[in-house]
């Protein structure tokens, strides 16, 4: 990585200051000579300093102790303060105060595409001989990052501060059910509290693995990692606070196979932009057919943390591919079997899908409408999927499994 | 039924294929809701209203639902009092005991993390942030680059350990993602401390404690070499930030991220807790780990002199005080030793006095009785 020399700080020039009056007035007050204040001026130490001396009624014997132990400490080496890192770093706080993505000036703004340091060593501090490897795997630009991921952690970061499941949802809006829509919404939330494990162990999985060449993807990871944790606690309590059981859980054939994936880039696809995509279906059909205010301000922004996540999913494979182009068969051969396996999911999960129609209908009787808005919400979810991939550069529009090709009729 | 449904049939170059064994039986037929999942139970009577402090996961897990197994068997996402459903794949090894991962206060710790997020960018009072002495400024840019090293291990460490507790003990997810987060807030508000007064990032420390963290085979481990040893010591640092601050901003960052190291501390001594109650027999064990970790600590070639240097700097107020800073260091230092053996004994570990490594021995006060 290139670093700029250090630049010598500012208060160097200040043995060539005009001694202030009250200074001078104050010293001879006390037998200081002028050569003593330059003196102490010309081994760094501030005006403000010599002035606390004098105010302290600091002797002219005190004040040669001073500035000997001043050259002392000048002498005495701090290799550490001339590393050869950039310094004279100055980021202003801007209107949305001072963000991650601010601080990449300068050569902290480098970003390298292989970051080559195994150790924990910041990017932009300098490295230190003999620094263990930390284990990462994790070492190209192009097989994490995302263009937005720095905005996308602040944001998250943002509504970690003003969504808060115990306090910001009427959680006293809420009034039973009839059983057969309360167990419904159990059932639901049973398996969408299935993903959000999903999400908090495949991200806790491959956090280690990043080097902190990039730690802005592990920023942002990190804050997925809290919104999938806050989407299990209000699903659990959505669930439960009805003084009903959780539903039965989830074939779980989709989650085995995100768990087997082998890289991020493929995990990624899997969790952040197929998954999410639905997910985020999925969490908008539940908001149209929520209860009560609860389960409407539930709703909304769990589907703004997908919202993100999905951005980060795309993000993540289109920069993949603008870095390694003839990756994307790659790429496309993960969707071909993530498309297969969570269609299968949806297929063997009957009481996901009933659970659904149940919602929709507001009751087992209108299976009829209740249906209808399941096979349309299957419709709006496989095109939000395929908008997503588009724009991750991934065209799925001749390509998708012909399982979910039938549900966009 | 069993057939075998082909999920690589597009598999582009034809390789790859996986069978995967599904029972489709009744699974596609869909004329008429079956409603065969459905429960009837009511656990709980009625809808539970949320109290003084929201509606907290303490007061939704009423009833059977409160009842926390001590063994699970669930090596699946199931949450805790879900119906299990046969044949659900396994998503890799998990802790069975929960001694192994448990914590009394982790949904406690859970729920006031999540009440008491914060931002480096817009809750830290970044203007007030003045020009310092050189000496000053690249001693706290140091300090930075070390601390905001700690943090990226103090994220990646408890990270790693989150798929191996089952469901089951899902509270010890949710405080874990709480962690993984604060502590990237951490990495973040020292980098941009570093670079926002006229500093920039130093050298790096280091690194073989924070290694010996990571390195950890043990969620327990783990735990008590992190939240106990590390992040006591971290935090005894954090509360002395008054004397460290040179500005409001600083003393901002110091108090918001010791706010947030109270709650891991308090996850790793409850959780040391509950493990040497429910299994006394790990107690050699877990002193062997911390026989190890203090001696990283206290080895001179690896405990990392620009950390205590530049800290004796801000300390003392300079360079030409680094001799009062160093004495000042000596006394954080000292109350980092008592606080740490403290909350062993807390944690019921008070034994541990009487093989502490040598170099805290002296530093120790007389046991409180």
């Amino acid at each position: 990585m290139t670093q700029t020399p250090t630049r010598r700080p500012a208060s160097a020039a200040w043995a060539e200051r005009d001694i202030p009056d009250q200074i001078v007035k104050k010293a001879e007050a006390l037998g200081w000579s002028r050569d003593l204040v330059e003196r102490a001026l010309a081994v760094e130490l501030t005006i403000a300093q010599i002035e606390q001396a004098l105010d302290g009624g600091c002797t002219p014997e005190d004040a040669s102790e001073l500035i000997a132990r001043q050259v002392a400490a000048i002498e005495r080496s701090f290799p550490w303060m001339s590393v050869g890192t950039e310094l004279g770093v100055r980021v202003r706080a801007g209107q949305r105060g001072l963000r991650l993505g601010d601080l990449n000036v300068g050569s902290y703004g480098v970003i390298p595409a292989e970051w080559s340091d195994h150790s924990m060593r910041p990017r932009g501090a300098a490295p230190v001989a003999g620094a263990p490897a930390m284990g990462y795997s994790i070492f190209h630009k192009g097989d994490l990052w995302s263009e937005n991921v720095s905005d996308l952690y602040e944001d998250a970061i943002q509504s970690h501060l003003l969504w808060k499941p115990a306090t910001s949802i009427p959680w006293e809006t809420m009034s039973p059910l009839a059983n057969d829509v309360e167990a419904s919404m159990a059932q639901v939330l049973t398996k969408l509290s299935e993903d959000a494990l999903l999400t908090m162990d495949m991200i806790g999985r491959w956090l280690p693995e990043m080097s902190y060449g990039y730690h802005e993807v592990k920023c942002y990871l990190s804050t997925l990692m809290f919104d999938a944790s806050r989407h299990f606690e209000v699903y659990r309590k959505r669930t439960l606070a009805s003084g009903r059981p959780m539903g039965l859980q989830a074939p779980g054939y989709f989650f085995h196979a995100t768990k087997e994936t082998r890289t991020w880039p493929e995990a990624s696809l899997y969790l952040n932009l197929l998954d999410a995509a639905f997910r985020q279906a999925i969490a908008g059909f539940l908001k149209k057919h929520s209860h009560n205010e609860a389960e409407a301000a539930l709703f909304g922004p769990v589907s703004e943390d997908i919202a993100r996540q999905l951005e980060y999913g795309t993000g993540q494979a289109r920069f993949l591919l603008t870095t390694w182009p003839d990756r994307e068969e790659e790429m496309q051969g993960y969707l071909d079997q993530a498309e297969n396996i969570w269609a299968i999911e949806w297929e063997r999960d009957r009481p996901f899908r009933e659970a659904l129609t149940v919602i929709a209908g507001n009751g087992a009787e209108n299976q009829v409408q209740g249906r209808a808005e399941v096979d349309l919400l299957l419709k709006d979810a496989v095109s939000g999927y395929l908008e997503a991939a588009r724009t991750a550069g991934l065209s799925r529009d001749d390509r998708v499994c012909d399982r979910m090709r039938a549900w966009m009729v | 039924m069993l057939i075998y449904i082909d999920v690589s049939m597009q598999y582009a170059n034809g390789k790859g294929e996986r069978l995967m064994a599904i029972d489709v039986a009744n699974e596609t037929a869909e004329d008429t809701l079956q409603l065969d999942w459905m429960r009837e139970a009511q656990l709980a009577p009625g809808v539970v209203r949320p109290g003084r402090r929201g509606l907290t996961l303490d007061e939704v897990h009423v009833g059977s639902f409160a009842d926390i197994p001590s063994a699970s068997e669930n090596a699946t996402f199931a949450p805790r009092g879900a119906q299990r459903r046969p044949g659900a794949p396994h998503n890799g090894l998990v802790y069975r005991n929960r001694a192994d991962v448990w914590s009394e206060n982790a949904a406690l710790l859970y729920e006031e993390a999540v009440q008491r997020q914060w931002s480096s960018a817009t809750d830290v009072p970044w203007e007030r942030i003045e020009p310092l002495p050189d000496d000053l400024e690249l001693a706290m840019c140091q300090l930075c680059t070390f601390l905001t090293e700690v943090e990226f291990i103090a994220g990646d460490a408890p990270a790693q350990w989150t798929p191996a507790v089952s469901a089951d003990f899902f509270e010890t997810k949710l405080y874990l993602a709480t962690q993984v987060v604060d502590e990237a807030r951490h990495l973040d508000v020292f980098r941009k401390r570093a670079l926002a007064n006229g500093g920039g990032l130093l050298e790096q420390g280091p690194g073989t404690g924070l290694r010996n963290i990571l390195a950890s085979l043990d969620f327990s481990e783990m735990s008590v070499l992190m939240h106990v040893l590390g992040e006591g010591f971290v935090q005894t640092m954090f509360r002395a930030g008054e004397f460290i601050a040179q500005n409001e901003a600083e003393k901002r960052i110091f108090r918001l991220c010791a706010q947030d190291e109270s709650r891991h501390l308090g996850f790793g001594v409850m959780h040391l807790r509950y493990l040497v109650q429910t299994e006394p027999e790990r107690r050699e064990e877990l002193h062997s780990y911390l026989d190890r970790a203090e001696g990283l600590l206290n080895d001179p070639r690896l405990a990392g002199v620009s950390m205590a240097e530049s800290l004796a700097i801000l300390l003392g107020g300079g360079k030409a005080h680094i001799d009062e800073g160093m004495q000042r260091f000596m006394a954080i230092r000292k109350r980092q030793v008592n606080e740490y053996m403290h909350r062993l004994e807390v944690a019921g570990m008070g034994e541990r006095r009487a093989r502490i490594n040598p170099a805290f021995g002296p530093l120790l006060d007389p046991p409180r009785n």
